[in-house]
């Protein structure tokens, strides 16, 4: 029942893409969402759907694995597009029946949301599909360093995020195994309404929060054994450097950013 | 309540990157009132083998057969195969989860649909079994008392279902030699009083030497070796090839017989080396 889990997608490999620094992914990612939020014409997201398939064709994903991020998203992406075909309005009326109206701008507005939702998600599954949870948390803490200055808890918040990020399949493990154990007691998780799999879960919930308290513990213990006091003057393993690729995925960036801009007042 | 294994192999995560074959081809019969020790190294399933006894897990291949039923078919009544074959995890004490330990135990009868004077009665005699005193452990929360306590109280919440075969897995993994030996008795206990099929997963040589009267050698998912344990440790080479050793019975004996002494060759526990160290002794001395 656990294998549906998308969090740890990433798809390892040794690519353009992937060896790209991970603040300029999350940079490019920011110029890739504006750059779909300038897109004035359903046609336009040609630009966005060029830029964001040859990424993830350069970073030698499969085209199906892109499709299955989106998967998750149907029932509102479906829920989008009824929304604004039914209730937008427009003048040229295409249909209308008793009390359905559907109009050619309403059709055109619904196309529009739901291809701005779906890219959005593509360009941000491939910096999830390309960039290991690590080195993502590690490109965020240093891109906010900045809020330090405001005694944002920068350090932490990116320590969180990695130790966090660490123990979802170990979490995942020791469920599967409590659950395990209390099914060889004969309980049952699968029948029963709504309110009795609600209760059914304490059996499963108590253990589960007792071992990941006793965990936190122990790796607070295990981290301060080695000496971790926060961020204060720590250094790093690896330090990140920006090189010739990524200055190249920049200029090709902005520049179809600047298309799209043009395109947008031009139109 | 015999259990047949015909041809069981089990992929994790089939026909995705991950795939992984924990069990490769494994048949055996295990017959009514055995101790069986399953031997093997981490790694080696002897985990996700037992998992398929009680229908945890569902074979990729092959069926798992429990007192005539196929319990791989669909539509088998796992509630009640459950109730039949119990299964005591690794660090069992990690599933405690109710206020206090009696109630903890009445847990499984409870959902087996047992009458309030059964689960009394259950909790009693399963808490006789495993030594914790109903009156006053009984009334403590699991999480209070000691972690050779706890480990009793998990193992009681299984044999509160009353099942015909107990099977558990690495039951004295991470105690003291006290938990240890305490825990050992109370499983041979149960095996000799109730005539319970018991099936012990251990990779402690010496726990299982003493206990088991047929051993199940386990290699990366296949079935390596199969016998009694007399005949499993003469071949301490085998063993020692597959990352497992001897009792320490076994390595002594061995040890002598290479410094030339004249005893038996298939022995395992350290008191049947005694003897015949003694009867050396004995009969060099004439008497």
């Amino acid at each position: 029942m656990f294998k549906d889990i998308t969090l740890g997608q990433y798809m390892p490999g040794n690519t353009v893409v992937h060896r790209l620094d991970p603040r300029a992914k999350i940079l490019l990612t920011i110029v890739y969402i504006a750059m779909v939020f300038t897109v004035g014409s359903p046609l336009f997201y040609v630009i966005p759907a060029a830029y964001v398939f040859l990424t993830a064709r350069l970073a030698g994903l499969k085209f199906r694995q892109l499709l299955k991020s989106i998967k998750p998203l149907r029932i509102l992406l479906i829920l989008t597009f009824i929304l604004n075909v039914f209730f937008s309005g427009g003048e040229t009326v295409l249909l209308q029946w008793k009390f359905i109206t559907i109009s050619q701008e309403g059709l055109l507005l619904a196309v529009h949301f739901s291809l701005r939702l779906v890219f959005l998600v593509l360009g941000t599954s491939v910096l999830t599909l390309t960039t290991s949870p690590v080195a993502l948390s590690d490109g965020i803490e240093i891109l906010l360093t900045p809020l330090k200055k405001v005694r944002f808890p920068v350090h932490e918040l990116a320590m969180m995020m990695t130790i966090a990020l660490r123990f979802i399949p170990t979490l995942i493990e020791e469920t599967d195994k409590i659950m395990k154990a209390q099914k060889a007691r004969g309980a049952d998780f699968e029948s029963g309404n709504l309110i009795a799999r609600a209760k059914a879960m304490t059996p499963l919930l108590v253990p589960l929060f007792v071992s990941a308290f006793r965990r936190a513990g122990e790796l607070a213990m295990a981290m301060e054994a080695r000496c971790y006091h926060g961020g204060e003057g720590r250094t790093r393993l690896r330090v990140l450097q920006f090189t010739r690729e990524d200055g190249r995925a920049f200029i090709v960036s902005f520049s179809m950013l600047t298309l799209l801009i043009a395109s947008a007042i031009l139109w | 309540m015999p259990i047949q294994v015909e041809n069981l192999s089990h992929t994790y995560m089939p026909g995705s990157p991950f795939s992984s074959v924990a069990i490769h081809n494994l048949s055996l019969t295990i017959a009514d009132g055995e101790f069986v020790g399953i031997l093997g190294h981490t790694g080696s399933g002897k985990t996700t083998f037992v998992q398929h006894l009680n229908g945890l897990l569902m074979p990729t291949e092959g069926r798992v057969v429990v007192n005539g039923t196929d319990i791989t078919a669909r539509g088998a009544g796992l509630r009640e195969l459950r109730k039949q074959v119990g299964l005591v995890f690794q660090y069992p004490e990690y599933q405690l989860f109710e206020e206090t330990v009696v109630k903890d135990i009445a847990f499984g009868p409870k959902n087996i649909g047992c009458t309030k004077e059964e689960i009394d009665e259950r909790v009693r005699w399963a808490c006789e079994q495993v030594g914790v005193d109903y009156e006053t452990t009984g009334k403590a929360s699991p999480f209070e008392i000691s972690g050779g306590q706890m480990r009793r109280v998990a193992i009681a919440g299984v044999l509160a279902m009353r099942p015909k075969v107990l099977i558990l897995d690495e039951p004295t993994a991470g105690l003291d030699p006290e938990g240890r030996r305490s825990i050992l008795k109370m499983i041979q206990k149960l095996h000799r009083d109730n005539n319970m099929t018991v099936i012990m997963v251990s990779h402690n040589m010496d726990d299982i030497a003493t206990l088991a009267t047929r051993l199940i050698v386990m290699n990366k998912g296949t079935l390596e070796m199969e016998g009694t344990p007399r005949e499993i440790f003469r071949q301490a080479k085998r063993l020692k090839k597959i990352g497992l050793g001897v009792p320490q019975g076994a390595e002594l004996a061995q040890r002598l017989i290479r410094e030339g002494y004249e005893i038996p060759d298939d022995l395992y526990t350290l008191e049947e080396v005694c003897d015949a160290v003694l009867k050396l002794g004995e009969v060099s001395r004439g008497v």
